[in-house]
C-alpha cells in the first residue's frame, strides 16, 4: 500500500528537477541538486545567526530563506525546491527560532509555524519552478522553429538554384511544385503548369511506362530511377534522368512524388557521337587494313607478272652477248633473239602503263582530252589492229553509220582494246566477235562486244571489273588483273556505264554506254 | 652433254634457254605445259626438267604428281618461278632445286651442269 506513492515521487522528482547548461558539470548531477538547497538554507541560517534582535533575525532569516527556495527552484527545478522549503520550515521554526514570548514556543504554535512556512516554501518554490519551466519551453520552442526555418531556406535555395527540374506531384499526378530549373528545362511557366497531370510532360507512347512507374513508387513507396524521354513545351524531345521519391505528411502517410530531372541530351549526344567515331574508326581500320593486304597481294602479283618478261629479256641479251663473244652469232638467232626481246618489251611496257593508270586512277589524276570522236570509225581501227593477232577469230562490225561521242580517244581506244584482246584471249577456240555500235538515246552511244568464248564462272561474275581479279588465273596467264578494272574506271570516268552479261548459249557481252555530251549538236 | 626438258608457258622462256643451252651442247626438248611434257617423257628420258609451276591445262604441280606416280627411272626436276618464296615452291612438290625468275644465265648453266655430270 505504502509502496506506489514512492516511484510516483520519485518520478515527480525526476521531472521536476533540472539543471541550466551553463552551470558547471560538477553542479548538474542530481545530487548537487538536492545539496544545493541544504546549502542554500545554511547560508541563509549563517547570514542571519550573527544578528541581535531575535524578532530581525527571524523576520531576516525568513525572507532570506524564502529567497534561497526560489533561487533553487528556479535553477534546480520544483524537486530541490520542495527540499528547500522543509529544510527552511525547519530551521525556521526549530532551529533559530526564539522564545519571545511563552507562547511562541509551546509545540502547537511550532507545528502551526512550521506548517504554515512549509506551504508557503512549496508555494514560492512551485511558482518559481512553473515560471522557469514555461521559459525555458518558449525558448526551445523559439529555437526548434528557428532550426526549421533556417533548413527550410536552405532547401528553398537549393531548389532556386537548381539546374536541374526539381517538381513535386500530388497523390493523382498533379503537379505542386516547379523550380526555375524545370522552367528551363521544360518552358512551362510554374503559373502554367501548377495542378496539371505531370504526364503533359512525356510524350504519348512512353505515358503507361510513366504511369506504371510512379503507381509502383506510391504503392511499395519505392525510390524512381529512370532515364527517359521527355518533351517540352514546344513539342522537341529531351533525353533526362530522373530520380525521385514518394513524399510524407507529419503523419508518414504517403502524399505525392518529387523528383529531380536532369537534362542528359548532350550526354546521349556524345554517346552517341563516341560510338559513331568509334564505328566509323573500326570502319576506317578495316578499310584500311584490307587496302593493305591488297596492295602487298597487287604487289605480289605486280612483281610475279613483271619477272616473267624479265626472265626472256635477261635470258636473251646474256646469250646474245655470248654468242657475240664467241662469234657463233648468226643472223638467224640474232633475229629470233631480238624479236623476243621486243615483244617482252612490249609486254612489260603494257604492264608498266597499266600500273602507272591504276595509279592515276586512284589518286584521280587522270584527266580525260574529250573531243567529238566516231566511235564507229575507233571500232574499225582498234579491229584493224588486232586482226592480225587473231587468226582463229572473225570480226563482224554493225553500225548505223558514224556515231559520234565526247570522249578522250586515247583512253576509249584503251578500252575497246582491252575488251577485243579479252575476247580474243578467253574464246581459244575461235569462232566470231561481234561488235555493235549505236546510239539507243540521243544522249547515249553504245558500244556491245560479244564473243562465243568461256565465258565467266558464275563465282567470278560479281567481282569481273575490281582490281586484281583473274576469271581465269587457274588456266590462262591472264595478266595483272587490271584489264577490266581499268576499263570500267576510265567509263565511268566519262560518265557512262560498262556492265557485262553471260548469255545461255556460251561466251560473254560487254556493253559499254557512253554520254554523248556536246557531240549531240555536233552530229 | 645433257638431256634437258623445258616446260613453261612462255615461249621466250623455252626459245631463250633452247638457244643457251644449245649452244653450249645440250640437247633441249620443250613442252609448254605439263600434259605435252608428260606425252615427250613417255618415250625420252632427259638428264633434267626445268619446270615451270603456272601454266595453263596442267600446272608444274598436278605435273610433278603425275611424274613421280610413273614408274621407270625418274629425272631430277629444278622449279623456275617467278613468286616471291620459290625455294617453298620448290620444297612444295620435293624438286631437287629451284631456278629464281629472272635468272642469270651463269645461273642456268651451272644447274644444268650440276645435272648433266651427275647423270
Amino acid at each position: 500500500m505504502l509502496r506506489w506513492p514512492v516511484p510516483r515521487a520519485r518520478a515527480w522528482l525526476a521531472a521536476n528537477t533540472w539543471a541550466p547548461d551553463w552551470l558547471p558539470r560538477w553542479l548538474r548531477h542530481p545530487v548537487a541538486s538536492y545539496v544545493a538547497p541544504v546549502l542554500a538554507i545554511a547560508l541563509a541560517a549563517a547570514l542571519t545567526s550573527g544578528l541581535e534582535h531575535s524578532l530581525t533575525r527571524f523576520s531576516f532569516h525568513g525572507m532570506a530563506g524564502f529567497l534561497a527556495i526560489l533561487v533553487t527552484a528556479i535553477v534546480w527545478g520544483a524537486g530541490p525546491g520542495i527540499v528547500g522549503a522543509l529544510l527552511n520550515a525547519i530551521t525556521l521554526n526549530f532551529v533559530v527560532v526564539l522564545p519571545q514570548s511563552p507562547g511562541d514556543h509551546d509545540v502547537p504554535s511550532q507545528i502551526v509555524g512550521f506548517t504554515l512556512a512549509l506551504c508557503f516554501g512549496a508555494t514560492v518554490s512551485l511558482v518559481g519552478s512553473q515560471a522557469e519551466a514555461r521559459r525555458r519551453r518558449l525558448v526551445a520552442e523559439h529555437a526548434a522553429i528557428t532550426v526549421l526555418e533556417r533548413q527550410e531556406s536552405v532547401l528553398a535555395a537549393i531548389v532556386q538554384s537548381s539546374q536541374d527540374a526539381i517538381t513535386s506531384r500530388d497523390r493523382e499526378g498533379r503537379i505542386i511544385s516547379w523550380n526555375p530549373g524545370a522552367e528551363r528545362l521544360y518552358g512551362y511557366s510554374a503559373h502554367e503548369i501548377m495542378g496539371q497531370p505531370y504526364t503533359v510532360l512525356v510524350p504519348e507512347h512512353l505515358r503507361e511506362q510513366a504511369r506504371q512507374v510512379v503507381e509502383d513508387a506510391l504503392r511499395d513507396s519505392l525510390q524512381i530511377q529512370l532515364e527517359t524521354t521527355h518533351r517540352h513545351r514546344d513539342g522537341h524531345l529531351i533525353d533526362v534522368a530522373v530520380s525521385g521519391n514518394v513524399t510524407y505528411d507529419s503523419d508518414h502517410r504517403v502524399i505525392g512524388t518529387a523528383a529531380i530531372v536532369h537534362d542528359i541530351t548532350a550526354r546521349r549526344q556524345m554517346e552517341a557521337e563516341r560510338d559513331r567515331l568509334l564505328e566509323s574508326e573500326r570502319d576506317a581500320r578495316t578499310a584500311a587494313e584490307q587496302a593493305l593486304q591488297a596492295r602487298d597481294e597487287f604487289l605480289a602479283t605486280a612483281a610475279h607478272e613483271l619477272k616473267t618478261p624479265l626472265t626472256g629479256l635477261r635470258g636473251f641479251t646474256q646469250t646474245l652477248l655470248l654468242l657475240s663473244d664467241k662469234g657463233t652469232l648468226d643472223p638467224v638467232r640474232s633475229r629470233t633473239a631480238l624479236r623476243s626481246i621486243e615483244v617482252q618489251t612490249n609486254r612489260l611496257t603494257q604492264l608498266v602503263g597499266r600500273l602507272f593508270d591504276v595509279a592515276r586512277l586512284e589518286t584521280g589524276r587522270i584527266v580525260l582530252e574529250r573531243a567529238p570522236i566516231d566511235l564507229t570509225n575507233l571500232c574499225e581501227e582498234v579491229v584493224a589492229t588486232l586482226e592480225p593477232y587473231a587468226n582463229a577469230h572473225s570480226f563482224a562490225l554493225e553500225a548505223p553509220g558514224p556515231v559520234v561521242a565526247d570522249v578522250d580517244e586515247l583512253r576509249i581506244e584503251q578500252v575497246l582494246t582491252n575488251l577485243l584482246d579479252n575476247a580474243i584471249k578467253y574464246s581459244p577456240d575461235g569462232g566470231q566477235i561481234a561488235i555493235s555500235v549505236s546510239s539507243p538515246s540521243t544522249d547515249n552511244a553504245q558500244i556491245a562486244i560479244r564473243d562465243h568464248g568461256l565465258g565467266v564462272d558464275e563465282q567470278h561474275r560479281a567481282h569481273i571489273f575490281e582490281r586484281l581479279t583473274q576469271a581465269h588465273a587457274e588456266d590462262y596467264r591472264s595478266g595483272l588483273g587490271l584489264g577490266l578494272y581499268i576499263s570500267r574506271q576510265i567509263v565511268e570516268l566519262h560518265g557512262g556505264q560498262i556492265c557485262a552479261e553471260f548469255p545461255e548459249d556460251g561466251g560473254s557481252l560487254f556493253t559499254v554506254l557512253l554520254p554523248r555530251g556536246t557531240a549531240t549538236r555536233v552530229e | 652433254m645433257a638431256r634437258v626438258l623445258v616446260v613453261d608457258d612462255d615461249a621466250t622462256v623455252r626459245a631463250y634457254i633452247g638457244m643457251a643451252l644449245e649452244e653450249i651442247g645440250h640437247e633441249v626438248m620443250a613442252a609448254e605445259h605439263g600434259i605435252a611434257a608428260l606425252i615427250i617423257l613417255e618415250s625420252r628420258l632427259p638428264d633434267v626438267i626445268l619446270l615451270d609451276m603456272r601454266m595453263p591445262q596442267m600446272d608444274g604441280w598436278e605435273f610433278a604428281q603425275r611424274y613421280r606416280d610413273r614408274s621407270g627411272p625418274k629425272a631430277p626436276i629444278v622449279v623456275m618461278t617467278a613468286a616471291q618464296d620459290a625455294a617453298q615452291r620448290a620444297a612444295q612438290i620435293a624438286a631437287d632445286s629451284y631456278l629464281a625468275k629472272p635468272f642469270d644465265l651463269t645461273a642456268l648453266y651451272e644447274c644444268v651442269e650440276r645435272f648433266a655430270t651427275s647423270a
